[in-house]
């Protein structure tokens, strides 16, 4: 089963309140080589948080292969073509879209990419609700909830989500995130 | 330092990180950051470096990956004072 990651990233909402944040954000966040990718981009302020994007989803992705590791964001090392990303041994694939006030990044491993789809969110909403609602629509099929069971000592208490249909599990790998405005989601190929 | 005393200073650090202003108001040290505050990952790398250069400490990646409430937050600050 292809396993997958997602992230979308509000451009709009994302903002560091000084260079010298902006500076140290980057250390913190990037490796040597996406520093230098950087410093080499017309649009760093887009390209920082592709990259930012595209280690999250991986991260999301390696949680599932277990055990969860450190989240070091350097630890996740994007290519120059923003189409890999490496973490430890494992090397996976990475889709960078850009649209209007966001980035998303979907992340696989296995050889068939999954769909993605980033939808804005209406003020108010529940992203978590919008987000699981974008999943089924996505995935066109009568029938779709999608449930995320307790898992104490996973980073946010929760295992990843996961798609069922009359009582049982799909066998897709599924994401979900949300920032600021948008909601998103990755479906691995049926 | 007093933990309550570096409890209001990483009230101070959220404050403007948080998505979730009404649960300031009832903060503890169990708060969530992730949760309870909606904190997303990008600010939480804010909050770690407010952290370093209010306090004058260095967090490490395997630290920082352990803060997961208020209470986690204080005690890595004091842990790095004492």
């Amino acid at each position: 089963m292809t396993c997958v990651g997602n992230d979308v990233v509000d451009l709009d909402d994302a903002c560091h309140s000084s260079a010298h944040r902006r500076e140290r954000f980057e250390a913190r966040v990037c490796s040597a080589s996406e520093r230098a990718l950087l410093d080499a981009a017309a649009d760093r302020h887009a390209l920082v948080w592709a990259l930012f994007a595209a280690k999250e989803a991986a991260y999301k992705a390696v949680c599932k292969l277990g055990p969860r590791p450190v989240f070091a964001h350097r630890q996740f090392i994007v290519g120059a073509r923003l189409d890999t990303i490496d973490h430890g041994a494992r090397r996976f694939h990475v889709a960078v879209e850009g649209g209007a006030g966001f980035v998303h990044a979907l992340v696989w491993l296995g050889d068939a990419a999954p769909s993605g789809r980033v939808e804005r969110v209406e003020p108010g909403a529940d992203p978590s609700q919008a987000a699981r609602s974008l999943l089924i629509r996505s995935a066109g099929l009568e029938g779709l909830t999608v449930r995320r069971d307790p898992a104490p000592g996973s980073w946010d208490g929760y295992l990843p989500p996961r798609l069922w249909r009359h009582g049982s599990p799909l066998a897709r790998d599924v994401s979900l995130s949300h920032d600021g405005r948008f909601v998103a989601c990755a479906l691995a190929p049926a | 330092m007093e933990q309550n005393a570096v409890m209001g200073q990483v009230v101070e650090i959220l404050r403007p990180f948080v998505k979730n202003p009404s649960a300031l108001s009832t903060i503890s040290l169990e708060t969530s950051i992730l949760k309870d505050l909606h904190v997303n990952s990008a600010r939480l790398v804010d909050i770690v470096l407010e952290i370093e250069d209010k306090f004058g400490i260095s967090v490490s990646d395997d630290a920082a990956d352990q803060v997961k409430t208020v209470g986690d937050a204080v005690s890595l600050i004091l842990k790095n004072k004492a």
